[in-house]
């Protein structure tokens, strides 16, 4: 997975974001380390201070604890607040799709049924790369 | 024994202009660069960047202003100043006769603080041939030969003058690669020029926006990316575009549509949008450092 | 240092290589011509003998000759980073412009007083020993070598000077030392303009000449090395 520097969604935010979903698959389960600042930084092809920042906001939400001199832990709860932040990102989608709808003149029900169309597609997309 | 505290700013400015007749290549640069921190300066051609870069260097006396890197001013102190920063211009001028490890032997010994172990490392990382003369290196292997002279040293500062243009993709990425490594590696002051937007996003903690030789703006690069907003406002019936909001650094409009770019976004920049009626609805979009960059300089070409 | 030294040599390599070509060719064509002469005698090779005059034209001839590479050598010395395009590497290196400065005066001048003291050293000291040398040098009689010496290293300072300064600023270093070589030619138009003018005797026109070259040498030498070492662009 590599960072999107074409993407406008701000760097740090996109770190945390990958974390975030692969907290959720389960790549990093509770209790296990993340890769390092550095590792994270080289891998990411990132500034380490911005992945610095995305930890703490990390450790700030809760998905992952310090532990000093050791590393970055994924905390008890982690895969569960990734898991919720996840179901935040989809509400997200959710909004944006109801934005366009809203400016395209279509109306609530006929989004409903939209909606009720897509989630009976099979995903021909196969499962992102972490 | 007095301690003498190190200089909180790498590199410092204060009203640095350089004038060349009636030209006036850079105006009153004002910049404030941490220790330990990525800056980038982007601009398009022309706009002086290069310049900026050669009076940081002491490359070119600057007509005005102070120039201060890693606390001593430029014009003073030229030994000890240099040894302490690594510079790769666009086109790094080593001697074309030398061998690469004649250009590595010659460079050593000016520095005290060369590092062998990861001169030797760079190397083969960079799959340098030591017998080959540098003049018949290609532009890919010369611009890595650059920076291998100036990380050996382990520098305090490193000064990288569009390092990468006209390279390939990959070379640009094995470049890049050995510029994080060493961010990575130790603490230390980047200041990079680059046409290449995504690499400035990626790597810098704050950017610069320069324009016909003034900073347009200097900020940290998520706070750019965070207070720098397009607008897209649907217009009512016969409406026309009212007076632009605070911040509004550039507009257009066509048909009912008038697109607005903001920096320093808040929510009341919207009120003030729908303030007079005229605005049917708005949207909110993110922009990343390129459509940025571009919005900057086409509104300051409009307004000239 | 002597990275800076090593760097100078190599820069100059095939100049320092004329030069002392120039400088040796006089005596080895000598040596020849007089080896020619021993057999021809019938005396063998190896019985050479070297004449107080064969002695002096040599020693000038070869002095003379390797001035054009010396010439070259200090036209070259401050204008070659700029026309290869290494002056920007090497002002943004640690070394002062004066540190840059001693180490192309040092691979100069030590190439010009090396050859200078070889000189001096085959005109003065070992050709006085020559059994047909002159016991004593009569003017008007004997060419005296330290007169000669004096206006050889007169005209010498003066194209040495000009090589210099054009040197610091030129874009190409052949402007430098061919206009350096032609510079006396100049004074010597100037010193006949002068002499029809006001009406000078030799005497006194060969000594404005001499103080001329050595006045207008050391300016140049001196006007060079401020603007070298003034220089803040690159």
């Amino acid at each position: 997975m590599n960072i999107d520097s074409e993407k406008a969604s701000p760097i740090f935010i996109q770190i945390q974001d990958y974390i975030r979903r692969a907290v959720a698959a389960g790549v990093y389960k509770p209790g296990e380390a993340i890769p390092s600042l550095r590792a994270m930084a080289i891998k990411l092809k990132v500034n380490p201070n911005t992945v610095k920042r995305a930890y703490q906001e990390l450790e700030r939400a809760g998905l992952i604890k310090a532990r000093k001199g050791v590393g970055m832990f994924v905390t008890p709860d982690g895969a569960a607040g990734a898991k919720r932040h996840a179901e935040g990102m989809v509400v997200d989608c959710f909004l944006d799709g109801i934005r366009i709808a809203h400016s395209a003149g279509i109306d609530p029900s006929r989004v409903r049924s939209l909606f009720e169309e897509a989630s009976m597609r099979e995903l021909p997309v196969a499962k992102e790369a972490i | 024994m007095t301690q003498v505290s190190e200089p909180m700013f790498a590199i410092e400015t204060v009203g640095m202009t350089k004038r060349f007749g009636t030209c006036t290549a850079v105006d009153e640069l004002d910049l404030r660069i941490p220790r330990g921190t990525v800056f980038g300066l982007i601009g398009p051609n022309g706009a002086g960047k290069s310049t900026t870069i050669r009076m940081l260097m002491g490359l070119s006396r600057p007509t005005c202003g102070v120039v201060k890197v890693l606390g001593e001013h430029v014009i003073d102190c030229p030994t000890t100043r240099k040894a302490r920063i690594g510079y790769v211009p666009e086109t790094p001028s080593v001697y074309r006769w030398m061998k690469v490890d004649e250009a590595v032997r010659f460079c050593r010994s000016f520095y005290d603080t060369w590092n062998d172990e990861l001169c030797s490392r760079l190397k083969t990382l960079f799959e340098l041939n030591g017998e080959k003369v540098v003049g018949s290196l290609s532009k890919g292997s010369l611009a890595k030969l650059g920076l291998l002279l100036a990380i050996s040293p382990e520098p305090e500062v490193l000064i990288l003058d569009e390092p990468t243009a006209g390279l390939d993709p990959l070379v640009r990425e094995e470049f890049l690669d050995g510029v994080l490594a060493e961010i990575c590696r130790r603490p230390q002051t980047v200041f990079l020029s680059s046409h290449t937007l995504g690499d400035v996003q990626r790597l810098a903690d704050s950017v610069g926006i320069l324009h016909e030789g003034r900073l347009l703006v200097s900020s940290s690069t998520d706070q750019l990316l965070a207070s720098t907003k397009r607008l897209r406002a649907v217009l009512r019936d016969g409406a026309s575009p009212a007076l632009a909001p605070p911040g509004t650094i550039w507009q257009g409009s066509e048909h009912r549509e008038w697109s607005l770019t903001v920096h320093g976004f808040s929510e009341s920049t919207i009120e003030f949008l729908r303030r007079d009626g005229s605005v049917e609805h708005v949207e909110v979009l993110d922009l990343n450092l390129e459509e940025i960059f571009k919005d900057f300089i086409k509104g300051r070409r409009l307004s000239a | 240092m002597s990275a800076l030294l090593w760097k100078d040599i190599r820069m100059n390599a095939s100049v320092l290589v004329l030069t002392g070509a120039l400088f040796a060719l006089p005596y080895l064509a000598g040596f020849g011509w007089l080896v020619n002469e021993s057999m021809a005698r019938g005396t063998g090779p190896m019985d050479v003998r070297w004449s107080y005059d064969a002695v002096m034209r040599t020693g000038f001839l070869s002095l003379i000759l390797s001035h054009i590479g010396m010439t070259i050598l200090v036209g070259n010395a401050l204008a070659c980073e700029r026309e290869t395009g290494s002056e920007g590497f090497l002002a943004a290196l640690p070394p002062t412009r004066a540190r840059v400065l001693l180490s192309k005066t040092a691979v100069t001048a030590g190439t010009i007083i090396l050859l200078w003291a070889l000189s001096v050293f085959v005109l003065l000291v070992l050709a006085p020993t020559l059994p047909d040398a002159p016991a004593f040098i009569v003017p008007g009689v004997h060419d005296d070598p330290a007169v000669e010496l004096s206006w050889v290293a007169s005209v010498a300072a003066l194209i040495f000077g000009v090589a210099w300064w054009l040197s610091s600023f030129v874009q190409k270093s052949s402007t430098a030392w061919v206009l350096a070589l032609l510079s006396p030619l100049a004074l010597v138009g100037l010193a006949l303009l002068t002499r029809s003018v006001f009406s000078i005797g030799d005497l006194a026109l060969d000594r404005m000449f001499l103080w001329s070259c050595v006045l207008l040498g050391l300016a140049g030498g001196s006007a060079g090395t401020v603007l070298f070492l003034r220089k803040s662009e690159f």
